[in-house]
């Protein structure tokens, strides 16, 4: 059934154990890549825990917010120097120097993710390059676009995160798009549903204000929902405001309580303040007509 | 079995049945261990196969790249250091192409069938080198071993069973005279098969050691789990290879202009 492959019968005895040596040193390479990978994936999932449930010793700490941003900075740096490919915590790492304001070390990293293929990374560099700071290089088939034209592009391919950014370029009419809510809406709805958690929160916001789209509470709880259940601090704050007010959901003061406190640790603002004022079970009513008496007395 | 009654059996002989009997347990257990042994390094070689055409020509893909840069850099600058990593990072580039490319690679996937299974079994049990009587006999067994080894890893029931066939109809090594060199010859048999026995454990274990066995125990595990792990190497691979490539052009493109 089988002849015996005389090409392979030929080959001298050497340089076959040679072959096979390198068979070999192929694995051992993709072994230690692996395992590479894998150390850096430990270290991105670190990073990302450390947002969502950060732990005791660092809360307690005399500035939580900096120790985490600097506990979450180190991780990723580990998950890069493990695997120099690792294109999430390359755009993570990009977006935290952004915050902190290192602009050139944000665009290095976004850079180097874009290089890899990443849309996200792609859009994030047109963000800054729309706001006109960092002045990245973008690649040279792409640099002669307008920022609007890159997003429009990635957003009519699906990608979530350039349908947000498209949406928000009409929301505040940014890199010479029209002010147009109700075509923000349409965008941020469309990386909403693909479960794009900036988007969940500017669509609940939109729901709530009733711009773009018609008002509705339900709406934008549930978008509010969505999103702070991924950790978006502000969605979280939301939220809680609607479950305290009983916006679109049934008043609860309990629930209002957990999400307040969870967007607190992540310090957003008012948010310590009105979770005080669920611990001490101060219900929405009490407050209005607390207010309205501040309002006479001083009237 | 009239005779049994009549005809009391010597110690020796009863020796030398219980031997006989320990002897025939063993060489089964002997056939099994080989053919477990056949089948791990036969999966291992198609792992092996599998893994060189899914991410070991991406390897070497990536790898002639870093060597086309190397060696645009090299005429560029033009400095020893520069051509000393260019020549590198070709040698290394055809090595990787050579292993990637070789005979390793043309190993496809193994799955023997019950029958492929129990021909090998069979077959090992009678041609076992460790069951020779003399050192013509145990060089016989050992090339045929040989080829019910190969016929295995090839999954060729035809060969085996030619080989069989012919075991057939040659004649048996000739049976030594007398109880006592009968037994004496169990005796040595019983000890070359233990041995042997052994020797397979040790050769499973420092093969189950092997680095190819790591990633593929990894990409078992991660195939119980749903995923594929070679793809998830390739991709990896194939992202770096896009790098690379994008980068050499753009500096051959930056060297042409200058």
């Amino acid at each position: 059934m089988t002849e015996p492959n005389p090409s392979i019968a030929l080959v001298p005895v050497q340089s076959a154990s040679l072959v096979r040596k390198s068979a070999e040193a192929l694995a051992i390479r993709g072994l230690s890549e692996l395992q590479s990978r894998e150390n850096a994936n430990f270290w991105f999932q670190r990073a990302v825990d450390l947002l969502f449930n950060p732990p005791e010793e660092l809360l307690s700490s005399e500035d939580p917010d900096e120790e985490i941003r600097r506990e979450r900075q180190l991780c990723l740096l580990k998950a890069v120097e493990y695997d120099p490919c690792h294109v999430e915590a390359l755009h993570n790492l990009g977006s935290d120097f952004q915050e902190q304001g290192d602009l050139t070390e944000a665009v290095a990293h976004y850079q180097r993710a874009a290089e890899l293929g990443s849309l996200e990374a792609k859009c994030s560099l047109a963000y800054l390059f729309m706001n006109g700071s960092g002045k990245p290089e973008l690649p040279p088939q792409e640099g002669d676009e307008t920022c609007l034209s890159y997003f429009c592009g990635y957003a009519e391919q699906g990608n979530a995160c350039a349908q947000y950014m498209y949406g928000k370029c009409f929301h505040y009419g940014l890199a010479s798009a029209p002010k147009k809510v109700t075509q923000a809406a349409y965008w941020y709805a469309k990386a909403a549903e693909q479960g794009y958690a900036p988007a969940q929160l500017e669509l609940g916001a939109l729901f709530e204000s009733g711009r773009g789209v018609a008002q509705d509470n339900v709406q934008a709880s549930n978008w509010y929902c969505l999103a702070a259940k991924q950790g978006e601090a502000e969605a979280q704050y939301r939220l809680g405001s609607q479950f305290y007010k009983g916006l679109g959901v049934p008043e609860d003061i309990r629930q209002a309580e957990y999400w307040f406190s969870l967007a607190s640790i992540k310090g957003f603002k008012n948010a310590s303040v009105m979770l005080e004022i669920c611990k001490a079970g101060v219900s929405h009513a009490v407050m209005e007509r607390m207010s309205k008496e501040n309002a006479g007395n001083h009237g | 079995m009239s005779s049994e009654i009549v005809h009391r059996l010597s110690p020796e002989e009863e020796e030398l049945a219980a031997k006989r009997d320990e002897l025939a347990q063993l060489e089964a257990k002997l056939a099994d261990q080989e053919l477990f042994l056949a089948s791990l390094k036969a999966e291992l070689a198609a792992f092996e196969g599998l893994y060189l055409r899914r991410v070991g020509v991406l390897y070497a893909e990536l790898d002639e790249w870093a060597a086309l840069l190397a060696e645009q850099r090299a005429e560029h600058t033009g400095t020893p250091e520069a051509k000393t990593e260019a020549a590198e990072a070709r040698a290394q580039a055809e090595e990787a192409y050579a292993a990637a490319h070789g005979a390793a690679a043309e190993v496809q996937p193994f799955s023997p069938s019950a029958d492929l299974k129990k021909l090998y079994r069979e077959a090992a049990k009678r041609v076992h080198p460790d069951t020779a009587t003399d050192e013509a006999d145990r060089a016989r067994r050992e090339r045929l071993m040989k080829e019910v080894n190969a016929a295995y890893a090839a999954g060729d029931e035809d060969a085996l069973r030619r080989i069989l066939a012919d075991l057939d109809s040659s004649p048996d090594a000739v049976q030594g005279s007398g109880v006592g060199a009968d037994l004496i010859r169990v005796l040595r048999q019983l000890k070359q098969v233990r041995n042997r026995i052994a020797a397979i454990e040790l050769e499973v274990t420092a093969l189950s050691e092997t680095d190819l066995a790591k990633l593929k125990a990894k990409a078992d595990r991660a195939a119980t789990e749903g995923r594929d792990l070679l793809a998830e190497m390739s991709s990896n691979v194939q992202g770096r290879v896009n790098v690379a490539r994008q980068r050499t052009e753009r500096e051959r493109v930056k060297g042409e202009g200058k």
